[in-house]
């Protein structure tokens, strides 16, 4: 919608799976927790660098589809964001369907 | 490597979401329109699904009806303007813990990061609007109709009145 209304966009996503299955103008990819695209709280720098790189892909980017994994690593306890970018508790779909979820394992792939 | 987009969920979680979304394949109908000036000759506006808003001064996004409808999300919109400073923003959204974009919401939306471009010369400028959404539009199947029909052109719009030229977009 807003390319075709003329603007050039730059993405940055958590979930480079569902741009590049789906389709995007440009795209960084960022293995962050959710709700933290562009880094840590009160962390100028970071945030900086992950905003410079995606500027750098929006300009270079010569075509749709563009999709950057970028190699920015989470500085911190891996275990312990896992639950930390959680809501405190489950959203109400999640409750809802909290059953289904339980009984599912990871597939092999 | 590449960027592992199920790396920071439960794994029973992931394993559901895996069964439950299928993208469809649009690759083939991305729009394209070129950057046609430098970075330092840009303006730029951003526009985030984190579920950011003005604390006390607009309302926030309708959690309450999410709690009673769980597969219906909200898909109005927030303006937040360019001079918005620290502490003057909430979050209304269920699927992750805002406690950090509250804290400092440039992790979302960037504003004074663009600010510090802007003085710097790095980009040409930040427009006066910065954009929010709430980014859970519904199950299983996203329902993007007032997105795509009523809101997207208001921001669109809006960001054309504002000679907006390049749009940075950050998912919660």
């Amino acid at each position: 919608m807003f390319e075709k209304g003329g603007l050039s966009t730059i993405l940055v996503t958590m979930m480079p799976n569902w741009a590049e299955q789906y389709g995007v103008p440009r795209a960084v990819a960022v293995e962050f927790p959710f709700g933290h695209p562009l880094g840590l709280p009160g962390h100028q720098l970071m945030q900086t660098a992950v905003i410079k790189d995606a500027l750098q892909v929006l300009k270079e980017a010569t075509g749709p589809n563009t999709v950057v994994h970028l190699d920015h690593g989470w500085p911190e306890d891996e275990a312990q964001w896992r639950r930390r970018w959680q809501p405190t508790g489950a959203s109400p779909l999640i409750a809802k369907y909290l059953d289904q979820i339980r009984v599912m394992r990871p597939r092999a792939d | 490597m590449p960027v592992d987009s199920y790396k920071w969920l439960p794994y029973s979680l992931a394993a559901w979401m895996k069964r439950e979304y299928r993208a469809p394949d649009e690759k083939a109908n991305t729009q394209f329109t070129p950057l046609t000036k430098p970075l330092s000759q840009t303006r730029f506006a951003l526009l985030t699904t984190g579920g950011l808003y003005l604390k006390g001064r607009q309302q926030p996004f309708d959690i309450d009806r999410e709690a009673r409808e769980p597969e219906w999300g909200d898909p109005s919109f927030r303006i937040i303007p360019r001079e918005t400073l620290a502490g003057e923003v909430e979050v209304a959204h269920t699927h992750y813990n805002p406690s950090d974009a509250e804290e400092d919401f440039n992790i979302l939306l960037p504003i004074h990061r663009f600010l510090e471009l802007e003085n710097s010369g790095e980009i040409g400028s930040l427009a006066p609007s910065a954009y929010s959404v709430m980014g859970y539009q519904g199950h299983p199947v996203p329902d993007y109709t007032q997105w795509r029909e009523r809101y997207g052109p208001e921001m669109l719009e809006r960001m054309k009145s504002e000679d907006v030229e390049a749009l940075l977009l950050t998912p919660a």
